[in-house]
């Protein structure tokens, strides 16, 4: 089942002889469940796409649809609704707020939903990304990768249809790298979480079900790695 | 190659790259010396102006001395601060055979010297002023009024002076207006400006022809001086004197000193010439420069000027710490950097030092440019008020308002213009020289390191955006504490600044209020009077009363009768609060214990009465809550009692112990009866010219604030509120005999239109008209209310106070609103990322103010706290000093100064919130989140 699809996706920058296409005629779609990597040399536009489909960029053309919705076209309050319900945001450098503890970052587009504090799910999420022992820690309290599982927690508290992750382990060492994936990969499995990932790191790449390759911010290539569903 | 401070380049590039951090900071000092030179260049030119335009009604001298003798003179020429000394000589009446008014038959000769007539401000409107003893100038109304009189004529003068006698087989005093009173068988000089009264059984005029006898040709009109009375009985005439060949004990010598010293120059004189010369000061004059003999004034002066400069450096401070401090983290990373490769810490804090003292240079010349300005334009725009004010008395006002900037003033406003920023300096300064560089790099100094549970209760009442503004604000407390300075800041501002302004005004009030008992505060068009000097004046009065009562274009109408005087008390009418006052007054004068208690004894109480028209008294009975049962029982005399009073050093002069300094005492309850008690009061029955004893029950009591609209009491009298048939009764028990030469008490009936064209309306226009040309006043007479709206001088010291005190609330409000705009914006602008981590969660823009504006009212309730703590003391400080200075003047709660302190700081911070967000808010999430700095 089709949950997201791109279609003519275009993003420029500047004007003149400073214009920059960053993304030139993308279209893809990614079914429910999929493990998807999109990988590309620096500066190819794949940041620029997983913002777009995550709803914190807007194309210069172009539509997003997310189940059937077209993203783009919401006015910006629904937008932002529709991102803390429909997107879960995995940023590089984790981006939490300082002054939330580990629980409270966790809950927040939750919250910010209206949404009751469901205490359940989140001893289950906490337990998941193995921070039972700092729930009461606030950011700065935190390593790289206990902020970034925090970050995992909070994109996956909502269920959310889609979780992007910019470059998740860019900014970590190798053991906490794979730790991360570990945690990605065991939510799209056991779950049926669809996962799009960035990354420059073919070993992390090749562990997704499908790799979509962006260069000059075009889609060179769309390489389907193992079946939907199949086991790693 | 020159050797370049690397510190201060690198500051200087940082200073660029902030460019809307460095003008802020930039405005803050801007502001801070323009607001000094507006206190210091701004005292100076009002002062000046004003003692200019004072000067217009009385002259420009600061103290007379009357009958001095020649060694006295020489000595008082010869004294410190003396800048000119003019010597002027009363060569009392000679009669006016050209006059054409029968009630103006003498001129009142004086001489002056040259620069007698130039302190005076003698205004020549015909011919000139005279240069030799031979020549004379006359007040010009004598020419107006249709004196055969012109310029060259010659005046014989025969000179005398004016006596009163009174027949010694009178029963009573006569008690002329004004106050002079000659008893039975008395024969007294007449004072100064005494009116010509017609001569009757009672009394006489007798002139004593002094032997002086001059020829005098006129060479000049002159305008009417300030010293001729209304009603005086001689035209005011003035010829030359060189001032050395006026008579030995004669000499009147008016004297103008240089205040700068603000000394006690009138106590100086009194060593001179001694306690009983008779002196009269320009209060007026004196009061602008603090150099009155009313202590009172000087002080409110002197503590205006302190706590001026006081707040406006307390305010200016926290702006530019708050500037400094919050560019902290920012400046520690890159004085982190140099730090790393060597830098000291005195070279860090030079960076602070270097940024504000750079600021300085070029802040101090713009704010004192700015600040002249400012002076200048505050001054033009205040001119028409204060020409209004002051100009109604001397009928004049002046042109131009120069600027006067003296050398003192620019001293003390740079020097505490560079106090102020160092002070602001310092402090982030000490903080940047101690961090070490790696933590300065990292901008972890100080994080907080404690542990935090779920914060259940603002999710539960307020959402994610009640968490989040709970949380922004206790878990970022050093990044919040400059937003929560400027707010409570702010508050504490408006707070003092409004506090003591409404306590200086309230002690200014009082200090200053008008001379009379009783102000009404009616609002009225026109006032029509019986003067009781005719049965016909009592018949139009009635009829007028009559005709108001009925006309449809009168929108209220209240008739008072005024019973001053009217009856006297036991002292046991007044209560303990009122003679505890008294004791302290007598006190103040260091009066012994002994003639305390015979002071005491003795009191013996005026009961002075105001009837009034039964509709307004039933307004008065609601009002004051008075006993209606009482009020209304045919078979008492009920009484509302009037409990606000004042005693003053003014007021209670202790005869034989000096003068003391002001001090009031506001008294809260002057009588110590009880409602539904009776009793006695004396009223003169001069039928049998004895006293007789009135009973009046207390239906209730009354203060000034219930009668605001009515009456305002400044009296240390017992005055009683009652109908006007008890008014009538009591007075005719006085009047039933031969009350002659006694007081007059006046029906007044005030009428409020609200057809300001009717037809009565216009009548009475014309009889005020009537009233103000007719020479004497007989029968019924009818004043316009706009009469009544002219000012008087201390009124007008007093609106002048008020006006700078608002003014300068206004302006060291900007300051602090400067400092709250920044904060806000400083903190929402530090916190892009933080805002759009958000929106990249799914916060919508309502939820984003919703928390914006939580956490703005969670700032608000810290201020509150700590504005309340920290501004609590200083009001309790401000009042104690005030009383102890002044007395015991109750300066009001300070509850509703808080509430409204409290409501525009909410206003203004949600307000500069809202404002700041939608200016800084960005459509570009990414960009936002991107931002290196937090």
């Amino acid at each position: 089942m089709e949950i997201l699809r791109c279609e003519h996706l275009t993003k420029e920058y500047g004007e003149g002889n400073t214009k920059i296409k960053a993304l030139n005629d993308v279209s893809f779609s990614v079914e429910k469940g999929e493990f998807v990597s999109i990988v590309g040399p620096s500066g190819s536009g794949k940041s620029t796409l997983l913002h777009i489909l995550g709803g914190v960029d807007k194309p210069t053309s172009g539509k997003v649809f997310v189940e059937g919705t077209d993203m783009h076209g919401l006015k910006e309050d629904k937008l932002a609704i529709f991102r803390r319900r429909q997107i879960g945001l995995i940023y590089q450098f984790y981006n939490l707020m300082p002054v939330l503890n580990v629980d409270e970052n966790i809950l927040l587009p939750h919250l910010l939903d209206g949404r009751k504090m469901d205490k359940e799910r989140l001893d289950m999420i906490v337990e998941q990304i193995g921070l039972n022992d700092r729930r009461n820690n606030l950011p700065n309290q935190l390593s790289g990768g206990q902020q970034q599982r925090v970050s995992i927690g909070r994109a996956m508290f909502s269920r959310p249809a889609i979780v992007l992750a910019d470059e998740p382990t860019g900014n970590l060492d190798r053991k906490n790298g794979q730790e991360i994936m570990s945690l990605l990969k065991k939510s799209n499995r056991e779950h049926k979480q669809t996962l799009i990932l960035i990354t420059h790191d073919e070993s992390i790449a090749l562990q997704a079900d499908r790799i979509i390759y962006i260069e000059d911010g075009k889609l060179t290539k769309d390489e389907r790695i193992r079946v939907l569903g199949g086991n790693n | 190659m020159r050797n370049r401070n690397i510190v201060h380049q690198v500051t200087r590039e940082y200073m660029k790259k902030n460019k809307k951090r460095t003008l802020t900071t930039l405005l803050g000092i801007v502001f801070m010396v323009m607001l000094m030179t507006c206190v210091f260049v701004g005292k100076d030119t009002s002062v000046n102006y004003l003692e200019k335009l004072a000067s217009l009604e009385r002259g420009s001298w600061h103290i007379c001395l009357y009958d001095v003798t020649d060694a006295e003179y020489e000595q008082i020429k010869n004294m410190d601060d003396v800048e000119q000394v003019g010597v002027s000589s009363t060569l009392d009446y000679t009669v006016f055979a050209q006059s054409a008014k029968e009630d103006k038959p003498y001129l009142h000769i004086k001489s002056y010297s040259a620069d007698a007539f130039a302190l005076h401000n003698i205004g020549v409107l015909e011919g000139r002023l005279p240069k030799a003893e031979d020549e004379i100038v006359i007040n010009i109304e004598a020419v107006e009024d249709g004196a055969d009189i012109k310029l060259g004529d010659t005046v014989e003068a025969m000179m005398f002076k004016r006596y009163i006698g009174k027949n010694a087989n009178s029963k009573t005093t006569t008690v002329f207006p004004g106050g002079f009173q000659v008893a039975p068988g008395e024969y007294l000089e007449a004072p100064a400006g005494f009116p010509h009264y017609w001569e009757n059984d009672d009394f006489y005029e007798n002139h004593e022809f002094t032997g002086k006898a001059f020829s005098y040709k006129v060479v000049g009109f002159i305008e009417k001086p300030s010293f001729e009375k209304n009603g005086a009985a001689g035209y005011s005439a003035i010829t030359y004197n060189n001032g050395a060949l006026v008579a030995g004990d004669e000499k009147n010598v008016s004297i103008r000193f240089d205040l700068k010293n603000n000394g006690n120059y009138d106590k100086e004189l009194e060593k001179i010439v001694g306690t009983d010369c008779d002196m009269e000061v320009n209060s007026m004059l004196m009061a602008f420069s603090a150099n009155s003999p009313d202590s009172t004034i000087n002080g409110i002066v002197n503590l205006m000027s302190v706590f001026f400069v006081v707040l406006i450096i307390g305010a200016s401070v926290v702006l530019i710490y708050n500037v400094f401090n919050m560019s902290y983290e920012e400046r520690s990373k890159y004085l982190g950097m140099l730090s790393s490769v060597g830098a000291t810490g005195k070279q860090k804090k030079s960076s602070v030092y270097y940024e504000a003292f750079s600021l300085i240079v070029v802040g101090l010349p713009v704010g004192f440019a700015t600040g002249l300005l400012v002076v200048k334009l505050g001054m033009l725009a205040l001119k028409p008020h204060l020409d209004t004010l002051l100009g109604m008395y001397s009928g004049e006002s002046l042109d131009k308002v120069p600027l006067v900037i003296s050398f003192v003033g620019v001293v003390f406003t740079a020097l505490l213009s560079v106090i102020t920023v160092w002070i602001s300096a310092y402090l982030p300064a000490r903080k940047i020289g101690k961090i070490g560089p790696v933590e300065a790099i990292r901008g972890n100094d100080g994080k907080d390191t404690k542990k935090r549970g779920v914060n259940k209760l603002a999710i539960r009442l307020l959402g994610a955006e009640g968490l989040l503004a709970a949380n922004l604000v206790s878990r970022q407390k050093k990044k919040t504490r400059g937003l929560i300075g400027a707010t409570a800041m702010f508050m504490i501002v408006l707070i003092i600044t409004t506090y003591a302004s409404k306590a200086l005004t309230t002690l200014v009030n009082y200090a200053m209020s008008e001379d009379g008992e009783v102000n009404t505060r009616m609002k009225f068009d026109f006032v029509a009077m019986d003067t009781g000097m005719s049965e016909q004046g009592w018949a139009d009065y009635e009829a007028l009363k009559e005709r108001v009562y009925n006309d449809e274009t009168v929108e209220s109408c209240i008739e008072y009768y005024d019973g001053m005087f009217l009856g006297r008390g036991d002292k046991s009418i007044y209560s303990q609060e009122y003679l505890d006052a008294y004791k302290e007054i007598m006190d103040v004068y260091n009066v012994p214990e002994d003639v305390q208690k015979q002071e005491i004894e003795g009191l013996w109480p005026s009961v002075n009465f105001i009837g009034l028209d039964d509709i307004t008294l039933a307004k008065i009975v609601e009002l004051t809550g008075a006993d209606k049962d009482i009020m209304y029982d045919k078979s008492v005399r009920p009484v509302i009692m009037v409990q606000s009073g004042e005693l003053s050093t003014d007021k209670v002069g202790i005869r034989g112990y000096g003068k003391a300094d002001l001090k009031l005492y506001e008294i809260q309850n002057m009588v110590g009866v009880n409602k539904g008690e009776t009793f006695e009061v004396s009223v003169l029955n001069t039928a049998i010219n004895d006293f007789e004893s009135f009973p009046l029950t207390v239906a209730g009591f009354a203060t000034n604030s219930q009668l605001e609209e009515y009456f305002s009491f400044h009296t240390d009298m017992i005055w009683v509120i009652t109908d006007m048939e008890t008014t009538q009764e009591l007075v005719d028990i006085e009047m039933s005999g031969d009350a002659s030469g006694y007081h007059e008490y006046d029906k007044l009936l005030y009428i409020q239109f609200k057809d300001k064209t009717s037809r009565l309306y216009n009548e009475l226009y014309d009889m005020h008209l009537e009233t103000m040309n007719a020479d004497d006043w007989e029968g019924m007479v009818v004043i316009s209310g706009s009469l009544f709206d002219t000012v008087t001088i201390k009124s007008a010291i007093n609106a002048v106070i008020e006006i700078l005190l608002k003014c300068f609330v206004a302006l060291t409000s900007i300051i602090c609103m400067l400092n709250l705009y920044n904060s806000t914006k400083g903190r929402i602008t530090g916190r892009r990322k933080e805002l759009a981590i958000l929106r990249s969660m799914g916060m919508t823009e309502g939820q984003m103010r919703k928390m914006l504006l939580l956490e703005a009212g969670n700032v608000l309730m810290r201020s509150v706290i700590i504005a309340v703590v920290v501004a609590t003391p200083i009001l309790i400080l401000i009042s104690k000093v005030l009383i102890k200075m002044f007395g015991k003047v109750s300066l009001g709660s300070p509850v509703g100064v808080y509430l409204i302190a409290t409501t525009i700081a909410a206003a203004a911070l949600m307000l500069v919130t809202v404002i700041t967000h939608n200016r800084e808010k960005s459509n570009n999430i990414l960009e936002d989140i991107r931002r290196e700095s937090i």
